[in-house]
């Protein structure tokens, strides 16, 4: 039997009520999965977590991820790494198929044609968005890995007008600079506030759906509990009739786990 | 340097139709054989707000386009690159395919080339489709409504426009390769050198280089702005290519 995903994620302990509803999702469609849980904070492990690291500061938590990443990659075959605002809404067996291919996985931020204002704004932040990659374990990745921890050792600054925005733009770059790393052009995966329009977001039959097929991750990034159909603090677009129920679920979960 | 780029194509694919789009008034000699000539009297803004409709009007006409600048110059058939472009609609090259020795190459690190925008468009290969057109009528609408140079707030001309492309359109492939558009931000790290008497890379033999901002007056100089000197046989390769210009110049 192959080795189960791997999940990899970090909280604060801010940020905690958000990431039980993250551990929950995995845990309803990968059961038998580890999830690894670097912590920023003293806190216990939330139920269901197989094993977690400590941070030391907010800045590790965008500095660190080249650290955080090869060590998944030495302990697991294939790993996914979340950030803490995201929730699973289908199984992640593409990913798993995808790895088979690729070494490293990153979903470009916009897939489609948008005001040119947000083009510009998101590939300014990086082209691919850096809560959600996935990798396997193989000699090309660690030496990418190793690459990407360099770099972010000395330059993980935000600082837009020089080409510095965290850790963003340096994941943006590995599929440019590393065989076998992908900008993976999917619609089910990391949807958030700034591409949801373009997919076709919708429910039918209880079931979330992009233009791709059944949503299977969606990023909560800047969700804020007290107004969900607010989306998010980086937009001033509110949820359409039809999606407001994602965020308002999201926001009783979070609140159930607060 | 125009003539230095015809040259080499016509050394490597004696046939090939040739067009020429040249700007600023100041018309010199060009070759008559297969070149069609389109004159412009507009200044040097012209190079980046034109390029949408220049590869339009080009590839309204071909079935293929090789899109390159005056300042490139080919070392062997584009044979590899055209076989790069089969089944895409349009392809270009990124600044880097492999990451940089010394962060501090030049000055700059590999972020900085992506406030450049990854991908240069002195080097893009048209392939006549419906989705190419849509893509260029795209990237037309984008440079007229903002064709500057502000990195600060994101802007680099048409590069940057076509840069963002490459993740809006699957029909744009971004072919890393260590041939063609080589260039003083890269050949070190290519580790470009002489073999057997031509011109490899780690990749093969060198297909195309592209003498972006050559300093004509001090050609070991790799940059106008950055004292860096380079000697050796590669500063030997940068002397080579002034030489072969000035001698286009006298004549």
């Amino acid at each position: 039997m192959s080795e189960p995903l791997a999940f990899v994620t970090m909280s604060s302990i801010e940020r905690l009520p958000g990431c039980r509803v993250l551990i929950d999702s995995i845990r309803r469609f990968h059961p038998q999965s580890p999830i690894v849980l670097w912590k920023l904070g003293d806190y216990p492990d939330p139920s269901g977590v197989t094993k977690s690291f400590q941070l030391k500061s907010l800045q590790e938590m965008a500095q660190e991820r080249g650290r955080i990443w090869l060590n998944a990659m030495h302990s697991y075959k294939k790993a996914v790494f979340l950030g803490a605002d995201c929730e699973l809404y289908s199984p992640f067996n593409e990913v798993e198929s995808m790895l088979d291919q690729h070494d490293f996985l990153i979903v470009p931020h916009i897939l489609r044609p948008f005001t040119p204002e947000d083009e510009v704004r998101v590939y300014r932040t990086g082209i691919g968005n850096a809560d959600f990659v996935a990798f396997r374990r193989s000699l090309n990745t660690s030496n990418m890995l190793s690459w990407l921890m360099l770099r972010l050792n000395k330059f993980c600054l935000h600082a837009p007008e020089k080409g510095f925005f965290n850790e963003q733009i340096w994941c943006s770059m590995l599929p440019y600079l590393f065989d076998k790393a992908h900008f993976w052009r999917t619609t089910r995966f990391n949807v958030g506030w700034w591409n949801w329009q373009l997919y076709n977001l919708r429910e039918e039959n209880g079931q979330w759906l992009t233009d791709d097929g059944p949503l299977a991750m969606f990023h909560f990034s800047g969700f804020r509990q007290q107004d969900p159909a607010g989306i998010s603090v980086y937009t001033q677009e509110r949820a359409a009739t039809g999606i407001v129920s994602l965020f308002e679920e999201y926001a009783a979960k979070v609140r159930s786990f607060s | 340097m125009f003539r230095v780029l015809h040259n080499s194509i016509r050394k490597f694919h004696p046939d090939v139709p040739v067009q020429v789009w040249t700007y600023g008034g100041d018309y010199f000699p060009l070759p008559t054989e297969n070149v069609e000539h389109h004159p412009t009297n507009r200044g040097t803004e012209w190079i980046a707000l034109s390029r949408a409709q220049v590869m339009m009007d080009t590839l309204s006409r071909h079935e293929q386009v090789v899109l390159m600048g005056a300042d490139c110059e080919l070392y062997s058939p584009l044979d590899r690159a055209l076989e790069a472009a089969r089944g895409h609609d349009i392809t270009l090259v990124p600044f880097l395919s492999r990451p940089l020795v010394d962060p501090h190459h030049m000055g700059v690190t590999e972020s900085y080339l992506y406030t450049c925008w990854y991908c240069n468009t002195d080097f893009v290969i048209l392939n006549r489709s419906q989705t190419t057109f849509e893509i260029l009528d795209w990237l037309h609408k984008r440079i007229n409504w903002k064709c500057e140079v502000n990195k600060a707030n994101g802007y680099n001309n048409e590069q940057g426009w076509l840069s963002i492309a490459t993740s809006l359109f699957p029909g744009i492939n971004v072919w890393r390769n260590m041939c063609f558009n080589v260039a003083r931000w890269n050949y070190d790290v290519y580790n470009l050198r002489r073999e057997n008497d031509g011109w490899v890379t780690d990749g093969g033999p060198l297909g195309m280089y592209h003498w972006s901002q050559f300093n004509f007056q001090n050609p070991s100089q790799l940059h106008p702005e950055f004292p860096t000197m380079v000697g050796g046989e590669i500063g030997g390769f940068f002397y080579d290519y002034s030489e072969r210009v000035q001698r286009w110049r006298q004549t």
